[in-house]
């Protein structure tokens, strides 16, 4: 159920990593060198509606995730989660604001404390956020383990993440960032560490989660077509810009952006006999330091011209709600 | 049924020359620590009165002999053992009461404040240990609790180092970044999520040090800067013998040494194997 409310709004987000330089030569600088790894990112996600982040490793959209949240600081930028602006709220308020969004990272196995047991890492954040008592806290986290298929949820309660398996553990992790109730949740890679069979578990997991709690989902991803199963609405990025955004039907029936169309390329397809153009990008990512000037795809692009070195790959709105950078295709 | 498995275990622990040796080491501290417990019923006399003549070779009687005032060197040996332990508890103690928190805080905080703090305990670890011990406890004077607070001094810059240095990389781990998206506070997050898991590697320095205290304890006693006499203790009785050496009078030194050496052993061995099985990363190595 996609409701007309947005949950998260993020206009023009910013992360420049400053690079380490000798500081007697900083003084000849005018600019500090940095790494722009987020550059002017705006978008936003309405309430139980999940978002697709696609791009390759390198693109910043493990860097978009933790900003949003702001798990590391943003440079710059406007970001907005339930009506709350994220950004000027102090440490203390920020603090208590986490329990309304919450993140899942890629790898199960480090995001769980060793030390602690499964059912006291999901209790941590109610005891955090100072939610009913004790024998109420830990029903909550029976009924939720429940929820996310640890069952017997009793038994489970007092395992150790070493006990568990990859995908058990990412359900604990799912279950640790929805105990609270938040109304926003990063998935950053969260099943690329999964083997296949487990993958489509969790997937459809976060899909039953999305729909119950009526969550926007900002989900993180390399593969397209998890993006294609969880998500309504896909935007693809390339070295720190999102270079287009739209439906995930209309973007799959019509990619524009020659990037997304090479994206596209990669999935395979179970039909041996379908032929379908094949673009192979020339190269690699370029280096975030020394990015090319105008479309930053322009150097991989097989449809670059020279005036691509001069456009400034701002979104345009191509058809309705279909936003793409590259104004030569359409 | 269990007695089988204690002997496959300790067989297992003997397939490797440090299970040898951890096990050498449990036994002389279990004997250590039984002997400093019950000093009182093991000692054929008072530590602290003449019981015969004075300088008598070891004989029945006296298995280890008597020093120059008729105190018997056995019952002398026997509770110095309670000396040895006290110190060597009190200064570790005090040294991990300090270096554990103070490496917890710099370490998650980081920055300057590190850099600092840093430098300021690798100024103090420079310091031969022994020798920034005396300058301490000749200024604080003779007593246990003055001689326990030199030593801490000496070995708060290894606990911090190591802890610092531990929690620096666990830090970063994503536990502890999830720990910070849920909202958890500094002090929760230092004390649920990153103690645990610099705890182990604690344990080993800690039984290492207890080692080195108890040597820094008899060397600042035997240089007359200990424990007041005549309180028995190792160290002074070391000095005290080695003004009789000379006249052949070999059980004076020989006796208290020889506990000095095998407790030291014992802590070293034991905290070797410990920190075999608690750190499987050496293990794998070799």
């Amino acid at each position: 159920m996609v409701n007309d409310s947005n949950v998260v709004v993020v206009k023009n987000l910013k992360k420049y990593f400053l690079l380490k330089i000798p500081w007697l030569e900083s003084f000849s600088l005018k600019e500090k060198p940095s790494v722009k790894a987020v550059d002017g990112l705006s978008f936003s996600i309405k309430k139980g509606e999940a978002l697709g982040l696609v791009g390759e490793s390198g693109s910043g959209k493990t860097t978009v995730g933790r900003s949003i949240i702001r798990l590391i600081e943003p440079t710059n930028g406007e970001i907005v989660i339930n009506d709350e602006d994220i950004m000027s709220l102090k440490k203390e308020k920020l603090r208590k604001a986490r329990r309304n969004f919450q993140i899942i990272f890629q790898d199960p196995i480090a995001s769980l404390n060793p030390y602690m047991s499964i059912g006291k890492s999901v209790m941590h954040p109610l005891e955090i956020h100072d939610i009913g008592n004790r024998k109420q806290r830990k029903e909550m986290v029976l009924e939720l383990f429940e929820k996310v298929n640890l069952i017997p949820a009793e038994g489970f309660f007092n395992r150790y993440p070493k006990q568990l398996s990859g995908g058990q553990r990412q359900r604990v992790v799912i279950a640790r960032a929805i105990i609270t109730n938040p109304k926003f949740i990063v998935s950053d890679e969260a099943t690329a560490m999964l083997d296949v069979s487990v993958r489509s578990q969790v997937l459809k997991l976060m899909i039953k989660i999305k729909e119950e709690y009526n969550l926007a989902f900002l989900f993180i991803t390399h593969d397209l077509a998890s993006a294609k199963y969880i998500c309504e609405k896909i935007a693809v990025m390339y070295l720190g810009k999102i270079v287009e955004i739209a439906d995930k039907t209309e973007l799959f029936d019509h990619p524009l952006h020659p990037y997304t169309r090479i994206l596209m390329g990669a999935i395979p397809i179970p039909d041996p006999t379908l032929k379908r153009e094949k673009i192979i990008p020339a190269g690699e990512i370029p280096s975030p330091t020394n990015m090319p000037s105008g479309c930053r795809f322009r150097t991989r692009c097989p449809y670059a011209k020279k005036e691509c070195g001069d456009i400034d790959m701002s979104l345009m709105e191509i058809e309705k709600g279909h936003l793409s950078a590259c104004p030569f295709i359409r | 049924m269990i007695s089988s498995k204690i002997v496959k275990n300790i067989k297992q622990l003997m397939g490797d020359s440090s299970g040898v040796l951890f096990i050498i080491g449990l036994f002389l501290l279990i004997a250590f620590i039984i002997m400093a417990i019950f000093a009182p019923y093991l000692a054929p006399y008072s530590p602290i009165k003449p019981s015969g003549a004075s300088l008598l070779p070891p004989q029945s009687g006296h298995i280890m002999g008597t020093d120059n005032l008729g105190y018997d060197v056995f019952s002398r040996v026997i509770f110095g053992s309670r000396m040895a332990f006290s110190i060597a508890a009190i200064a570790t103690s005090i040294a991990a009461a300090i270096g554990i928190p103070l490496g917890l805080i710099v370490g998650y905080i980081g920055g300057r404040l590190d850099s600092f703090v840093t430098m300021v305990m690798d100024s103090v670890y420079t310091f031969p240990g022994l020798i920034l011990a005396i300058a301490i406890a000749a200024m604080l004077g003779q007593g246990m609790i003055n001689i326990s607070l030199s030593i801490a001094v000496v070995y708060i810059p290894t606990y911090y180092r190591v802890i610092r240095s531990q929690v620096a990389t666990i830090k970063s781990e994503l536990y502890v970044e999830g720990a910070r998206a849920i909202g958890a506070k500094p002090p929760v997050i230092l004390s649920k999520y990153v103690l645990p898991n610099v705890l182990p590697s604690t344990i080993v320095v800690l039984s290492m040090n207890i080692a080195d205290a108890i040597m820094t304890e008899a060397g600042l006693s035997f240089l007359g800067l200990g424990i007041a006499p005549p309180t028995p203790d190792w160290g002074y009785d070391l000095s005290k013998g080695q003004q009789f050496i000379l006249q052949n009078d070999w059980w004076l030194v020989v006796f208290p040494g020889l506990a000095i050496i095998l407790i030291v052993l014992g802590f070293s061995m034991f905290s070797e194997g410990l920190n075999e099985y608690l750190n499987p990363n050496i293990g794998e190595k070799r």
